[in-house]
């Protein structure tokens, strides 16, 4: 079905993209579900075009090359597979008139986090919101931490909140939601390292973005400055050296512009902040992403006594796959892993066979690999007799 | 996204919640995926896959050699005609629309193997490819993404390795974690 048949074009627009095009939300006409829309590039020329910011940094790692981009590749099989309550569901996966581009609609539900704010400028700022709101955070990024990948983009327009009604909801019914459109936002949330373009990226840049926007839920405002990121990220933790950045980028040139500062005591900048949360805050904040907290841990640390991750309210998404049934893990579910050369053909080419693996019967792994376990025991067992 | 790592055989989706439970939700994925019933009967079906077999053989040795994307491409090529597509045809004859689709299926594990697998330098490796035209790799590797809608992380009975390697040193003594990583 064609895309416009498909969606109904919604009027607000939700921001600009990294690529100066409006972004809007579609009404999905037969679901009734709200998406928003991302485009990501199929032609290595039109990649090297683009701003290097967001998540389009990867392309550093790509040369021109022929046929799709390897990293469009990896975020797009990716996207396809997520299946978690934090994080936004891939609704729709389109071309783009000229295949130049694949359109990606992730759902799209309430509101981003900097309205959200906005609109609940007295609720939002409820320690216990806003511990259930970090729980959900950490936990999204946790599940992309869980293969290695990193998100590359935690911002407020990246950070969905729904289920708020008023004032006398329970702060613990109140959801959140990661998704991953390419949206203008300032400041740019991002790690340092990145900032000082440093070529060692790992996933502990997603950790810093979610300490920037635990600091801004705190104060109701961004934590750093607009026009001198880095400058203002400095002055609060301190101008980095050689031994609070080892190993992570050569610093002596690129800080030689920058005001030489000693980090501050964050429990007098984020005023009445429990002990708890200020450590925390710390460990995200952390300068050195060697030392930088992970989403794993950050989970488990004191601050979130209490808090427990069952009592998430599940996104239409979520609850839509759990009506289709328990054997669905997602909304691709039955597509997800789907290996139809079969077990079988794996345990053949593992033994580097190649006519006998012509032939592929249904079987599931467990019950081969059981088998074969026997056999190779019972195998190995008489020679040594 | 900033940073997808290459496919790791073991750790191909993303899992949340208690770890022990990870391979009860890999073998549910892959439980509800079953090859069709006359898989090994189609006479096409068999010839395409025998041929898939040779070309892998042949062009999958070069110097980002991997026996996993070897692996990952015969994965893909199956996946791609079970799901009822046809070969693209963008060659002059069926044998070259299916080793094409055959190398693009190779091309695309590599990619997701290794960030900088580059098509340029394999070609330049490869004297036979070099007649494959920008355009081709671009509309086979789009038809195949296509094909498989873009479900690259698969779950494979590689997963399932670290969940057996354990019973499998209480069966003997002459297996260790060499033995059964080889």
């Amino acid at each position: 079905m064609d895309f416009r048949d498909k969606f109904k074009q919604l009027d607000l627009g939700i921001g600009t993209s990294l690529s100066r095009r409006p972004i809007f939300k579609y009404l999905d006409k037969e679901t009734g579900k709200t998406i928003a829309l991302k485009r990501i590039i199929l032609r290595h020329e039109l990649l090297q075009a683009l701003p290097l910011t967001g998540s389009s940094n990867s392309r550093q790692e790509q040369p021109i090359d022929v046929g799709i981009p390897a990293n469009t590749i990896r975020q797009i099989s990716l996207y396809r597979i997520l299946d978690h309550p934090n994080i936004a569901s891939l609704e729709y996966l389109g071309n783009d008139p000229g295949d130049h581009f694949v359109r990606l609609g992730f759902e799209y539900v309430g509101v981003d986090l900097r309205k959200f704010q906005k609109d609940n400028a007295i609720r939002s700022r409820h320690p216990k919101l806003i511990k259930s709101l970090m729980y959900q955070l950490l936990s999204g990024i946790a599940y992309y931490h869980s293969v290695n990948a990193s998100h590359g983009n935690i911002n407020p327009t990246n950070v969905l909140i729904s289920n708020y009604g008023d004032d006398n909801n329970d702060d613990e019914q109140v959801n959140l939601l990661i998704t991953n459109l390419d949206l203008c936002v300032q400041p740019s949330y991002q790690a340092p390292e990145i900032l000082l373009e440093s070529n060692r990226l790992s996933t502990a840049v997603d950790m810093f973005s979610a300490g920037c926007i635990f600091g801004e839920m705190l104060i109701g405002k961004p934590v750093f400055d607009t026009e001198n990121e880095l400058g203002s990220i400095f002055k609060l933790l301190g101008t980095p050296t050689k031994q609070t950045m080892r190993g992570v980028i050569d610093l002596d040139e690129k800080l030689k512009k920058y005001q030489k500062h000693s980090p501050k005591d964050l429990s007098e900048t984020f005023i009445g902040v429990e002990p708890a949360g200020i450590d925390l805050l710390s460990k995200l904040l952390c300068l050195n992403p060697k030392e930088r907290i992970m989403a794993s841990e950050a989970l488990k640390h004191r601050y979130f006594y209490g808090i427990e991750a069952k009592k998430r309210v599940p996104t239409p998404a979520a609850a839509a796959a759990a009506e289709v049934g328990n054997s669905s893990v997602g909304p691709f579910a039955a597509e997800v892993g789907s290996s139809s050369a079969g077990p079988s053909a794996a345990m053949d080419s593992l033994a580097a066979g190649t006519s006998a693996v012509v032939g592929s019967p249904a079987a599931s792994a467990s019950v081969l690999v059981e088998s074969w376990i026997d056999m190779v025991s019972a195998a190995l067992d008489s020679s040594e007799n | 996204m900033l940073r997808v790592p290459d496919y790791d055989p073991y750790n191909p989706i993303p899992f949340h919640g208690n770890q022990r439970n990870k391979f009860d939700y890999y073998f549910k994925l892959e439980s509800s995926v079953t090859d069709p019933e006359d898989y090994d009967t189609r006479k096409s079906r068999y010839k395409f896959r025998c041929r898939a077999l040779i070309v892998i053989f042949k062009y999958s040795n070069c110097k980002s050699y991997d026996p996993l994307a070897s692996y990952l491409a015969l994965n893909y090529f199956d996946r791609y005609l079970d799901n009822g597509n046809r070969v693209p045809n963008v060659m002059s004859c069926l044998i070259h629309n299916v080793e094409l689709a055959v190398i693009c299926c190779l091309t695309l594990a590599w990619k997701m193997r290794n960030i900088t697998f580059n098509i340029s330098e394999y070609q330049a490796e490869m004297p036979n490819l070099r007649q494959i035209t920008e355009e081709q790799f671009m509309e086979v590797e789009f038809r195949i993404l296509e094909g498989l809608n873009w479900d690259l992380r698969v779950i494979t009975p590689i997963c399932f390795v670290p969940l057996y390697t354990t019973r499998f040193l209480g069966t003997s003594h002459r297996i260790n974690k060499r033995i059964i990583h080889d």
